[in-house]
């Protein structure tokens, strides 16, 4: 359980990034914390020949938080991000949803973009993003992008990322900052992958709840409980029928060694509903 | 600063020594290339390019060094000692056991993931790896048989030159058993299935074998429970004199039985080490645990109980069918202990219990904490719990009826014991101990939800035959600057040896604790010993120091009393010195004291030593501990998450050596139980290939999810040694599945589920609950 | 210096270690833990897992604990770094290594020092951590001997709640 042989580049600009990928003949990989690409490298599921390393680019590290609109760079540590005062009394539902991730001594190293480019099924911060419609910020050698959360995850572990493109910041706007969010998830046991979970989010009315599932389907999944009008039975059998009827049509989990797929349909119901009490009571 | 325990020092301030702390200049390091594929023959192996590479000092195959490491026979901890007289007490009838031998490295054919096929000697880990990468094997395929009945089938391919792949097939009777079923008013049977885990010490195996600088000796360091046996193993393997050869187990990080058997990987590391004339060192992985150390439990009952009308139990008849993977190492030692137990803490006179042990392409099995004995429990108190619910009884009240009071000690079951002695309780009130349990428990039958979860109880009781022999070593050296050395066989992988044992020879002695050094593990200290395992240590190596510590003190008062002209009565050790009862004047120091058994003093009859002692304690069988766990349990009905709210347990292990070190031991065994009973389950698909040997799906408890044990002692004594106790080192663990899964069929009273297969998952729990009866 | 563009296979760290300097050269793939053992001779950190789930290997990195095997060393040039043979060098560090052995938080001690790591952090925290992250950066080791009632009780008397 050691990395094979690799170069690693330890990048201090945006520029030492684009030179390192167009010398590397396309078998470069950025690091961030390294909290799942270290354990990767160490079974050798990853053998790149290149590592670009992104710690050193002070421009990936910045948070900025106002009321209107919130920036996180993508090496800012998950650490920083579940403790930092301004954001817990702006957007709190960013600190709950990442102290889900591992355990402290993980989060120290692991960064918000590193998790959120992993996009990892089971993973919080991506169903998050989809919640918010964060736009992702990306930038590569042929300029920036911006690239809607809900666009960016493509499937497990995939993204929309370029080959020599890599996330710089997570921008999150007015409308999300102003809502009220609820969470949920089940795991084996703490810090463990999440089995299932829900992030939910309401304006003002049921009307406006939506709910961003995660663990159920290959990319994090977005459902309008409000505008679909499932909010209305809320309270009542109904909602459970209703709510179960669309999730199976809409969600498809996967059977494997922890949960089957029925389990996390209806674990993804679970979840819902404390979200939804959460948020309406 | 002030430490607790003895080890504690360098263990808190990063001075331990486990093996892959220990680095001796011009070390290389070994990695395996291991099998991917669960059976199959092995076509072709190019090592070439490994070769090529720079850094690697050496490649082998199995081909390559059959004829100079040879392969692992059956261990002598059941094939030499205990199997010969077992079977020759339940006689020729009653079965049969088939060794199979367990090569180094693979030759011609492989029988489970994880098996050794080739091993790499390189300048660092690193580059060990690489050259792994670079091994190209070619593998056949044959069918793998990853199910224990499909391996029972007349068509199944055989894994050994064997007429089926049964290894162990053997009975044992107390009574009329059948005559008994064929009258009962009530009888209950299942299928109860206890899951194969992992032993999953945090420090995996490791091994350090350095030539020595002169002498042409080797001295190995393993991290292993039994480094005697590994000592005469090695000797075998590779025909080294024993005289040249000095096994130590260092600080070792766990063992639980994993480390309980000499390993092939164990052997061979020594012999590179001479063939390459440097140290080398392989330290196993998490990965490579999982595969290649011993997998334990995975025992599936057919279990049936019969019970008269007042729920008093007539008889239990129970077949079961161990999966031991490819190989068993100590054949008999697991299904046997779990038929010595299976009667348990209660009255069953009439008992028939057949045991069949089948091979498959799993990693090999053998005795994980608890041995055999969490199974027997887990059969027997689940079918209890089942047969209650299922003819109207309080399964409190039906154990309590059941159980053996103090008066009935000492009680025999009927059957012999894997030492082939006669089965006899020698000590305890387990009815009593039960009722404790059950009391401080606030134990009742409907108890009121817990925040919407159902809330349950379950109860399982425990006997457990500890200090097994056959023997074990200790040799008392005293020093002339008035200290002791103390060497045992035995040595410590967390039980806190040199804390306690040190103090019963001090206390023995009296000599205070810091004058007395403990020396364990180590084959240079004592020339005999058989290990760590097995409940046994305090029970049989404490027993050996005390006898050794009383011929110490036997041999001081004979020349002192002759000296002083005083009775050897009057004479008082404590303080540091020996002194004559009531005159102050008359006493000398313990460094006095040696100086006089020394040939500078002109004692030409002094011994090699001097003052020494050595003592070898030789049980005449096990001695018997028990106790009752009564668990608390929510369940989650949304989830199929259990919490456990409460766990009490009352243990009898006779006098207290250390009743912080006797908690810590059950604390810690009530945990690996818990992850036995809702995690823990190593497991294979129908190729044999592992589903989760890792510590992401193979999930170990962590804090939030093992309570603090409320723990009571129940003393009585053991009359089998002198000093009075039974072990401790499994108990924690043996019931707690039973227990578990008890409380949650309980909770679940209302749903008509039940649970006959641990580890009870969510995945599990809600399968059933789909299935079951709404409330 | 190396500078960033010729991406070596081998570059040079600087860290403290323990309060002491240390420069090396290294290969790229060297993980934090092995530089720590195999270059610097602490052994005191152990390796239980090579993927950051058990804990054994828990170091401070820049004082705030993290895993050393999932850590590349060359990333953590000039990083300050802490380990278990660092503890007993301040008096606080000695009382927290003695309140472990009164509470009997070790038996075989091999996951014991990323436990005290992780301890000595938490102790050091300006704002006491509340008992939700007490719980989850115990849940962060894995210890296969004491059943974790030995360690919280420890947790909890270093830092001045007793009584759970």
């Amino acid at each position: 359980m050691k990395p094979a042989p690799l170069r690693l580049v330890r990048a201090r600009t945006l520029d030492d990034v684009w030179r390192a990928f167009a010398e590397s003949s396309g078998d470069a990989k950025a690091i961030a914390g390294g909290q799942s690409l270290v354990a990767m490298l160490n079974l050798r599921l990853a053998t790149p020949h290149t590592l670009i390393d992104l710690s050193g680019v002070d421009d990936l590290r910045r948070l900025s938080v106002s009321p209107t609109e919130i920036r996180v760079g993508a090496m800012v540590a998950q650490r920083t991000a579940e403790h930092d005062p301004d954001l817990r009394q702006v957007f709190p539902v960013m600190s709950r949803a990442v102290s889900h991730i591992g355990h402290p001594q993980i989060r120290s190293r692991g960064t918000v973009g590193g998790n959120v480019a992993h996009a990892d099924p089971s993973s919080e911060l991506p169903a998050l993003m989809v919640l918010v419609d964060a736009t992702m910020e990306v930038v590569g050698p042929r300029g920036p992008r911006r690239i809607p959360a809900v666009d960016f995850f493509q499937g497990p572990y995939t993204t929309a990322l370029g080959d020599d493109e890599i996330l710089a910041n997570i921008v999150i706007g007015r409308e999300a900052i102003d809502r009220h969010y609820g969470f949920h998830e089940i795991a084996r046991c703490r810090g463990a992958f999440a089995m299932t979970g829900v992030i939910g989010s309401i304006d003002s009315s049921p009307s406006s709840v939506r709910v961003a599932l995660f663990g159920v389907a290959p990319t994090p999944v977005r459902v309008e409980l409000g505008a679909l009008g499932l909010m209305e039975s809320w309270g009542s059998a109904d909602f459970d029928r209703a709510l179960l009827e669309h999730y199976t049509e809409v969600l498809s989990p996967n059977d494997d060694f922890q949960a089957t797929a029925n389990q996390r349909l209806s674990y993804a119901g679970v979840c819902t509903k404390k979200v939804v009490h959460e948020l309406v009571g | 600063m002030k430490f607790t325990r003895r080890e504690d020092e360098r263990l808190l301030t990063g001075r331990g020594r486990y093996v892959d702390d220990i680095d001796v200049p011009g070390q290389v390091h070994i990695r395996f290339v291991r099998s991917q594929v669960a059976h199959g023959r092995i076509r072709k192996i190019d090592v070439s390019d490994a070769r090529a590479l720079p850094g690697v000092y050496g490649v082998w195959t199995g081909p390559e060094i059959i004829d100079h490491v040879q392969p692992l026979g059956p261990s002598k901890a059941d094939g030499g000692v205990f199997e010969d007289p077992l079977f020759a007490v339940l006689g020729p009838d009653a079965g049969f056991i088939r060794h199979a031998q367990r090569p180094i490295l693979a030759v011609d054919i492989v029988r489970y993931v994880g098996e050794p096929i080739v091993a790499i000697a390189a300048s660092d880990p690193y580059v060990a790896e690489d050259a792994v990468s670079l091994v190209d094997v070619s593998i056949d395929d044959l069918p793998p048989l990853s199910d224990p009945f499909a391996a029972l089938a007349d068509d199944a391919v055989r894994l050994y030159d064997w007429p089926d792949n049964v290894c162990l097939d053997l009975e044992v009777s107390t009574g009329d058993v059948d005559a008994v079923f064929s009258r009962a008013p009530h009888v209950t049977r299942r299928q109860l299935h206890s899951a194969r885990v992992s032993c999953s010490p945090l420090e995996g195996r490791g091994v350090l074998a350095v030539p020595d600088v002169v002498g042409g000796g080797i001295t190995v360091y393993s991290s292993t429970q039994i480094p005697h046996m590994v000592r005469d193993a090695i000797a075998e393997a590779i025909e080294l004199p024993q005289r040249r050869l000095r096994v130590v187990a260092p600080d070792v990080g766990g063992g639980f039985g994993a480390k309980a058997i000499p390993y092939p990987e164990e052997l061979f590391v020594p012999w590179v080490a001479l063939t390459l004339g440097r140290p080398v060192k392989w330290i196993e992985d998490r990965y490579e645990h999982f595969v290649s150390a011993i997998g334990s439990r995975d025992q599936i009952h057919d279990i049936e109980i019969a019970l008269d009308h007042d729920g008093t139990i007539l008889g239990v008849r129970d077949h079961f069918v161990s999966d031991v993977g490819a190989f068993s190492p100590l054949g008999v030692v697991q299904p046997y202990n779990t038929a010595a137990h299976l009667a348990g803490c209660y009255r069953v006179p009439n008992l028939k219990i057949r045991m069949t042990s089948v091979v498959t392409n799993k990693p090999p099995l053998s005795p994980y904490r608890g041995a055999g004995r969490p199974e027997a429990v887990f059969a027997m108190e689940r079918i209890i719990d089942i047969a209650c619910r299922e003819h109207g009884f309080e399964p409190a009240e039906m154990r309590c009826r059941n159980a053996i009071t103090a008066d009935e000690i000492p009680y025999s079951v009927g059957i012999p014991y894997r030492d082939g002695r006669p089965i006899v309780y020698d000590s305890g009130d387990f009815a009593a101990c039960l009722e404790q349990a059950l009391e401080i428990a606030e134990i009742v039958s409907d108890p009121v939800p817990d925040r919407g979860r159902p809330v349950g109880f379950g109860i399982a009781c425990y006997v457990e035959g500890t200090g097994i022999g056959p023997f074990e070593s200790a040799e008392i050296e005293m020093l002339e600057d008035g200290t002791a050395v103390v060497a045992t066989g035995a040595c410590s992988q967390g039980q806190s040896h040199e804390t306690v044992f040190a103090r019963i020879a001090a206390d023995t002695l009296g000599l205070s604790e810091d004058r007395v050094m403990l020396a364990g593990g180590d084959t240079g200290a004592s020339s005999f010993g058989w290990g760590t395992l097995a409940s046994r240590s305090a029970v049989v190596a404490g027993s050996a120091i005390r006898q050794a510590s009383e011929n110490i003190v036997q041999q001081v008062a004979e020349e002192l009393s002759r000296l002083w002209e005083v009775s050897p009565d009057d004479l008082v050790f404590a303080d540091n010195e020996v002194a004559v009862i009531g005159t102050p004047a008359m006493s000398m120091s313990w460094s006095e004291v040696i100086g006089l058994f020394s040939p500078k003093r002109g004692r030409s009859d002094a011994t090699r030593n001097g003052l020494s002692a050595s003592a070898h304690f030789v049980p005449e069988t096990v001695t018997f501990a028990n106790g009752a766990h009564v668990v608390k349990v929510a369940v989650d009905t949304d989830t199929g998450q259990v919490e456990i709210l409460d766990y009490v347990v009352v243990h009898d292990c006779g006098p207290l050596l250390d009743e912080e070190v006797v908690d810590g031991q059950i604390q810690g065994g009530v945990a690996q139980g818990i992850g036995a009973a809702l995690f823990e389950d190593l497991a294979f698909d129908v190729d044999a290939q592992p589903l989760n040997p890792n510590f992401i799906d193979y999930i170990i408890p962590s804090g939030s999810e093992v309570p603090d044990v409320r723990i009571e002692h129940f003393e009585t004594r053991s009359p089998r040694n002198p000093l009075g106790i039974k072990g401790v080192g499994e108990a924690g663990t043996i019931p707690v599945p039973a227990a578990v899964l008890n409380a949650i069929d309980h909770a679940l009273r209302d749903r008509g589920v039940e649970v006959v297969r641990t580890p009870a998952t969510p995945k599990m729990i809600t399968t059933l609950l789909a299935k079951g009866r709404p409330s | 210096m190396n500078s960033s563009a010729d991406s070596p296979t081998r570059l040079d760290v600087e860290m403290v270690v323990n309060g002491e300097p240390v420069r090396r050269a290294i290969e790229a793939r060297t993980l934090l833990i092995d530089f720590l053992r195999t270059e610097l001779g602490l052994t005191g950190t152990h390796n239980g897992c090579s993927y950051g789930v058990c804990g054994a290997c828990t170091v401070l990195v820049n004082g705030v604990a993290a895993r050393s095997c999932i850590a590349l060393a060359a990333q953590l040039d000039g990083a300050t770094i802490e380990t278990i043979e660092s503890v007993s060098h301040t008096e606080r560090g000695q009382e927290i290594l003695e309140t472990f052995s009164r509470c009997r938080g070790l038996q075989c001690g091999f996951c014991t020092p990323g436990v005290v790591m992780t301890l000595v952090e938490l102790d050091r925290r300006i704002e006491t951590p509340n008992r939700d992250e007490i719980e989850d950066s115990i849940d962060g080791h894995l210890c296969r001997c004491t059943g974790y009632a030995g360690i919280k009780e420890a947790v909890d008397q270093t830092l001045g709640r007793v009584g759970r």
